[in-house]
């Protein structure tokens, strides 16, 4: 039997569905924290959640949990999947991390962080001018750790 | 042990302040642990903790658990200076690791709600990323299980939403 409206209530009262009572920006926030792909997984988890993680306010382009490693190359349809569309939806903090960066992939990856740059640029018309954002890029074994300010 | 980290830090935290949760339970604290709370420390600045601070939805015993917490943080916010109120770095971590390992999902997530509405931040970090830690690694299914999410999805509808982001599900 699908569930019913008295179902769903009892559900809310307790017992039942443990993320309803969380206001979405927990949820964002939760999203945040999870790899990637995980995070774009919970969107067949229930209608409520479809959406969700085209506005968590933090990315996470790692390799997930139990996962071989992750080259740009190998990477490249996902985060452009990604970044698409999430479109402009505000950004607090972003971690790129690769086992490979290949010379090719050089332009490639300057995209994904310029695009990346501007949904920053979007939080900061929005709220607080010269919020700070930390973009982690990890590749070859590098890292390179940058800020941003909007000036 | 809430009483004797709170009796730890009363010099530091000058006028202790009554909290008074949901269900009418009293926790006398300093204003220095109850500061962590944005919330609580923002009436503080506004003077408004004389008659006790009521947190109309927060249990008693989520409560205990914040206060706890506060307890054990309180020498994190309190000066560096004093190393005898503060608790080592590593015992703070050691207590935060028991505190959310032992928590059941239901209290977990009344313990975020908590975190959220009193603004601690730490508190909120560490509570949204044992839920994350908990979903890493799991299907939707499993995920959907854990946390009894139902699913309200009619079969066609998850398939086809599957198709459309089947750029994040094959691996």
């Amino acid at each position: 039997m699908p569930p019913t409206k008295k179902a769903k209530k009892a559900a809310a009262a307790g017992g039942g569905d443990l993320t309803g009572a969380l206001p979405d920006a927990m949820l964002h926030r939760i999203l945040s924290l999870l790899p990637a792909q995980e995070a774009v997984r919970t969107c067949v988890l229930a209608r409520r959640w479809r959406h969700l993680w085209r506005s968590a306010p933090g990315l996470r382009v790692v390799r997930a949990a139990g996962r071989p490693p992750a080259t740009v190359e190998e990477l490249q349809g996902f985060v452009d999947h990604l970044l698409l569309l999430r479109g402009g939806s505000p950004l607090d903090t972003c971690e790129l991390s690769f086992d490979q960066i290949r010379r090719q992939d050089i332009p490639r990856v300057n995209l994904w962080i310029r695009h990346i740059v501007m949904c920053k640029a979007s939080l900061s018309r929005n709220r607080r001018v010269g919020k700070k954002m930390d973009v982690l890029l990890e590749g070859n074994g590098m890292l390179h750790q940058g800020s941003t300010h909007n000036t | 042990m809430a009483a004797a980290a709170a009796e730890a830090t009363i010099d530091g935290g000058g006028k202790m302040i009554i909290l008074i949760s949901a269900d009418g339970k009293r926790f006398e604290v300093t204003e220095a642990v109850a500061s962590q709370s944005q919330l609580i420390s923002n009436m503080i600045e506004d003077d408004c903790t004389e008659n006790g601070v009521r947190l109309p939805n927060v249990d008693g015993d989520i409560l205990t658990m914040v206060v706890d917490y506060c307890n054990m943080h309180a020498g994190d916010a309190a000066a560096d200076g004093d190393t005898t109120k503060a608790s080592s770095t590593e015992e703070l971590k050691k207590f935060d690791a028991e505190l959310v390992q032992a928590l059941e999902n239901p209290v977990l997530f009344k313990l975020i709600l908590a975190a959220n509405f009193l603004n601690i931040k730490s508190l909120l970090d560490m509570t949204c990323q044992r839920v994350a830690d908990m979903m890493s690694g799991k299907t939707p299914e499993q995920m959907r299980e854990t946390f009894s999410i139902e699913n309200d999805f009619t079969p066609e509808e998850e398939a086809a939403i599957r198709q459309e982001n089947a750029w994040a599900f094959d691996d």
